[in-house]
């Protein structure tokens, strides 16, 4: 079985490398709400939105970014209602991806 | 016939995800890991690699878990095969769904790196022990 601290160490590794993507997961993310608010909130663009949102509530706890998961998770949830219901409310919208783009800029400030 | 877990089918599409979830699984668990992008990988893969078990992520573009599930079902080499699925929908009404799938269990998303071979043997055990 492998040594903790070797584990340690490569853990650390995925997760400076998972920091260094923040950015421009950040660039994609914000491009694919543009995208999705220009097609007015067609099913396509959406739930490529709603893709790019759910992985980063996975891997934002995953990696000990307790604040980008539960913002990734807040923003997941309506995206979800919305892919399942087009006539569901968008208003909060808005102002939970704000919320995603600030943890995900503060995550990416960190170091590993 | 019961048998020790050896080897694990992975699927997830999140490459971050993958790496810790092997590095957990390979080195922690001391398994061998086969890891999918996709369930059409997996799919692929399956008859070579002969799992033991398979994780499956259930949210995945262009085929989900719950749909890999079923056409990995449809298959010589997979109609039998246990399948775990790993997600963060683990209310109680939403494991028992998955486990109406054919799941033999659900490992919570997001997973501790730490624990989760712990996790897996233990769903094993349940099955095997």
């Amino acid at each position: 079985m492998a040594d903790l601290g070797e584990l340690e160490a490569k853990l650390a590794a995925i997760k400076r490398d998972y920091v260094a993507e923040l950015p421009a997961r950040a660039t994609n993310l914000r491009s694919a709400w543009i995208l999705t608010q220009s097609e007015d909130w067609a099913q396509s663009p959406l739930r490529e939105l709603h893709r790019l949102v759910h992985n980063l509530a996975g891997s934002g706890a995953t990696f000990g970014f307790a604040d980008l998961g539960v913002r990734a998770h807040a923003l997941e949830l309506p995206l979800m209602a919305l892919l399942e219901d087009p006539s569901a409310d968008r208003n909060a919208l808005p102002e939970l991806f704000e919320a995603l783009m600030t943890a995900l800029a503060a995550a990416a400030k960190q170091n590993a | 016939m019961d048998h020790v877990l050896q080897r694990i089918l992975y699927v997830e599409d999140e490459p971050d995800i993958q790496a810790v979830a092997r590095l957990s699984l390979e080195h922690i668990g001391g398994f061998t890991v086969e890891v999918c992008s996709s369930g059409r990988e997996a799919l692929e893969k399956l008859p070579q690699f002969k799992p033991d078990l398979i994780l499956l992520d259930v949210m995945m573009p262009d085929m989900d878990g719950p749909t890999t599930l079923q056409a990995l079902r449809a298959t010589p080499e997979g109609s039998t095969v246990p399948v775990a699925f790993m997600t963060a929908k683990v209310q109680p009404q939403e494991i028992a769904h998955y486990k109406l799938l054919g799941a033999i269990d659900v490992i919570p998303k997001p997973f501790d790196p730490m624990t989760l071979a712990d996790k897996v043997r233990a769903i094993w055990g349940q099955r095997h022990g």
